[in-house]
């Protein structure tokens, strides 16, 4: 997801316009890599081990500048969908599969059972939701739904008016 | 440029080289180079480069990645050595992909983050940097305060933090780099530490840090695959490093006088008129073998001793006039992208079959990882002539006869 910042720098300032902005889209930058790496230190609320999503969106945390202009990206999947929220459907299988178990965190079904041996699918008649379990030990390992809403987090960034102050600080830092 | 363009742009250096003996290249050298320890076959590389760029982009989620590499293995008819099996040295195994995966992205994203930060209005803004977790993991290592320390780093209030352009940051890290990740797969990275604090503590004065920041206006960071140069004492070609350096990155680097010269991309960097002519070395004894029995023996015996330039001019006017004049070829055509210029010298130096062409002609062909196929036709007196990607071999090509470059 992408932060466009645009710099409009008082006439009597002696640092460029161009400068001021590397300056302000470093500051906000920075303020979204904090963030991020707060969240990061939480740990998970479904008891699966931590995968470091939000560690490694910090490190996707990248500032181009253009003039006076500066355009902050994080680059990780699902940042965008967290912020404003939305509904996700399965594009590439039948149902979304959302790992219950230590045997599916971080692995798609089709890569944690490539021959398709080692989970079987229930899915009763009627219901909204499967599951694919260990053949051996009967354990869930994915709960299947044909859809997933997600709810807008706002709190996955910092708020508008923090990443405003951290630009502005750190253009004030080299004036 | 963005994380994903920096990978794409690394030159694929397919090498028996394992760890240890990479760990001997100059980080510059290493970090221009798209490798994984004991893969000699480029199409892998390039298969496995376009992927984890793809993975940079962060678009898609690791798991898919690696299921899209595997399917890439098994079309290049990749099998672990017996014994390997699911360990660090299958490439199959999720612990060998993720680390190809992650450190090729961590590095590209290092590099980034790095140099926007040392960029003069961030600098001057920022201008050191605390060592810190930024990943959080199941198991951290511990030492990172010890190491830290044994790199020369000083602690503020047990904060680990030094200015962006202290020596501190090389040493550190296992890779030589002043970014991160500054180990295999470690979590720690840095947080930009601002100017007010970093004067506070002493680590520069204010006009100690106009200084800098003039220096950086005057000489910005060199752009990543450009102008690279290492001075190395007392290298010579037939060095244990220089032998090292040259079979790791062939024609991607020149040695004169001490001094290694990156290349770049060579066919990308003569197709982009940066340089004019790029020479792709002797033909090979693999390749000499797959000629026999199917070209005359002179002019097998002129392939023995030519050492033919690619040129941007010559190359052009032999890709139009064929695309051009024969149109059933080009149904079966597919456009050259950037990673089939980037395995051209590996089309030379290791094909896969060598076809006989009219009139003293050879057409060298290799199998990339999506199933097509690239062909090199190259003249035994006149040199590089073509080059094209199809969907099927030559050999099974329908009215191939009729296809002579």
């Amino acid at each position: 997801m992408h932060l466009d910042l645009k710099i409009t720098v008082p006439a009597d300032i002696l640092a460029s316009d161009h400068e001021l902005a590397q300056a302000a889209g470093r500051g906000v930058s920075n303020a979204v890599k904090r963030h991020l790496v707060e969240r990061d230190s939480r740990g998970r609320s479904d008891g699966l081990p931590r995968t470091g999503y939000y560690g490694d969106a910090a490190s996707g945390v990248t500032t181009e500048v253009s003039g006076s202009r500066a355009v902050v990206t994080i680059h990780k999947e699902g940042v965008a969908l967290h912020y404003y929220g939305g509904v996700v459907y399965p594009t590439d299988a039948k149902a979304l599969a959302i790992p219950k178990s230590i045997q599916g965190a971080g692995k798609r079904p089709a890569e944690a059972d490539p021959d398709h041996t080692k989970f079987a699918l229930v899915w009763p008649k009627g219901e909204k939701t499967g599951t694919l379990r260990d053949k051996e030990t009967d354990e869930v390992v994915y709960l299947l739904v044909s859809k997933a809403k997600i709810k807008e987090d706002k709190t996955v960034l910092p708020t508008d008016a923090e990443l405003e102050s951290a630009g502005m600080s750190a253009m004030e830092a080299i004036l | 440029m963005t994380e994903s363009e920096l990978i794409l742009q690394k030159a694929l250096v397919g090498s028996g080289l394992d760890s240890s003996q990479w760990n001997q290249i100059q980080a510059g050298f290493r970090n221009r180079a798209f490798f994984s320890s004991r893969v000699a076959e480029v199409n892998i590389l390039a298969a496995m480069r376009e992927r984890v760029a793809k993975y940079a982009e962060g678009e898609t989620d690791l798991s898919k990645i690696r299921m899209m590499i595997r399917d890439d293995l098994r079309r290049a008819n990749y099998t672990p050595e017996p014994g390997q099996e699911n360990t660090i040295h299958d490439l199959f195994s999720q612990a060998r992909l993720d680390v190809i995966i992650k450190t090729n992205v961590a590095q590209a994203r290092g590099y980034m983050q790095f140099a926007e930060g040392m960029s003069p209005g961030a600098f001057a803004a920022f201008p050191a940097q605390e060592f810190t977790r930024i990943r959080h993991s199941r198991k951290p290592r511990q030492d990172w305060p010890q190491r830290w320390a044994k790199a020369g780093g000083k602690t503020y209030g047990g904060k680990m933090i030094a200015l962006k352009d202290d020596p501190v940051w090389e040493r550190l890290s296992v890779f030589g780099n002043p970014f991160p990740p500054f180990d295999w797969g470690s979590g720690m990275g840095v947080l930009d530490v601002d100017r007010k604090t970093a004067i506070q503590l002493g680590l520069v004065s204010d006009e100690e840090l106009r200084g800098k920041t003039a220096a950086l206006r005057e000489k910005p960071l060199p752009d990543f695959n450009r102008d690279m140069q290492a001075s190395v004492p007392n290298l010579r070609h037939d060095s244990l490093c220089g032998k090292i350096l040259k079979q790791a990155f062939g024609d991607q680097i020149a040695i004169e006088n001490n001094v290694v010269h990156w290349q770049g991309n060579l066919i990308r960097d003569v197709l982009a008129g940066s340089i004019n002519k790029a020479r792709l070395g002797m033909t090979t004894p693999e390749a000499l073998k797959k000629m026999a029995g199917k070209l005359p023996q002179a002019d097998i015996d002129a392939f023995k001793a030519m050492n033919p330039s690619f040129n941007k001019t010559t190359f052009q006017q032999h890709a139009a006039k064929h695309y051009g004049s024969n149109e059933k070829r080009l149904k079966t055509n597919i456009p050259l992208e950037d990673a089939d210029y980037d395995l051209m010298p590996a089309v030379w130096h290791n094909p896969d079959t060598i076809y006989p062409g009219d009139d003293h002609g050879a057409i060298f062909e290799m199998q990339t990882f999506d199933g097509n196929y690239l062909q090199l036709a190259v003249n035994a007196i006149k040199g590089f002539s073509s080059y094209y990607k199809t969907k099927i071999p030559l050999g099974a090509a329908p009215g191939n006869s009729s296809f002579i470059p």
